[in-house]
């Protein structure tokens, strides 16, 4: 069971139900005061800085500092994760990432080409039209006119 | 701790400043007890200066032990003055009105503080 504490005002100590004296001044302030020792300096005007017992002089003069640096700090420290994005699912994902890099490479090398191959070959097809389409003499005129550049631009992916 | 004799600030706006306790049940009174008191200082208001009222007491400079334990003390002794049936003078109750009060049935007086 946790007690509900409160902290004296003079001393900074803390007060168990049952101990305590609650004094409360006319302009509203409250007071609550562990024993008539503090109560005591209170009425006199101590200052609880100046007295070596209570916890605000060991504040001002660092007295529980080892305490303070026993005390682990804590980090944010933000995470990736990785999520599924719009149509690849997370498995695809990381699977992706788990390949080495170097068979990542040869088969994007692989893919490339394949394009490259495929232009090639589309350009060979071309050319070969345009020499039946000059050996029969007809329907040149069909052909776009940037069709033969066309087909040279698209190899430069 | 109210005994014959005793000054008691009135913090109402029943027109009275101070009374002096002429009479308690008992040997002292303390919060929340109903003496009767004469007027020793008033302002324009509805109690004038020598009158004899009833008063209810809401703060004591000796401390109030309550039940759970707590200790509760006040740097004035002050008291709101109230007819025999128990209801206050004055409309507005202007210091402090502590618990002690809604067990004695004078809730009317924690009104005029703002309890509800």
């Amino acid at each position: 069971m946790v007690l509900k504490t409160q902290t004296c005002r003079f001393s900074g100590l803390r007060i168990y139900p049952g101990k305590g004296v609650l004094f409360i001044r006319t302009d509203g302030q409250q007071f609550l005061f562990l024993k008539q020792k503090c109560r005591s300096l209170f009425i006199q005007r101590k200052r609880p800085a100046k007295l070596a017992w209570t916890t605000l002089y060991r504040k001002q003069h660092r007295k529980d500092q080892e305490a303070q640096v026993a005390r682990k700090k804590r980090r944010n420290v933000t995470k990736a994760a990785t999520r599924s994005v719009a149509g690849t699912s997370l498995e695809v994902i990381q699977k992706k990432k788990a390949e080495k890099p170097e068979a990542r490479k040869a088969s994007r090398e692989a893919a490339l080409r394949e394009i490259k191959e495929r232009t090639k070959k589309a350009k060979a097809d071309k050319a070969q039209q345009k020499l039946q389409a000059k050996a029969s003499g007809k329907a040149v005129k069909n052909v776009p006119k940037g069709a033969g550049k066309a087909g040279s631009k698209s190899t430069g992916r | 701790m109210i005994i014959d004799g005793s000054r008691l600030v009135v913090t109402d706006n029943s027109g009275a400043k101070e009374v002096e306790c002429i009479k308690t049940r008992g040997r002292y009174a303390s919060i929340g007890d109903v003496i009767t008191c004469s007027v020793k200082k008033a302002i324009r208001g509805k109690v004038t200066q020598g009158q004899v009222v009833k008063a209810v007491i809401v703060e004591t400079k000796k401390e109030v032990q309550r039940k759970d334990g707590s200790v509760i003390k006040f740097d004035r002794n002050s008291c709101v003055l109230v007819n025999p049936k128990g209801l206050p003078i004055g409309t507005r109750v202007l210091g402090f009105v502590t618990h002690e009060l809604r067990a004695r049935q004078m809730m009317k007086v924690g009104r005029g503080c703002g309890w509800w």
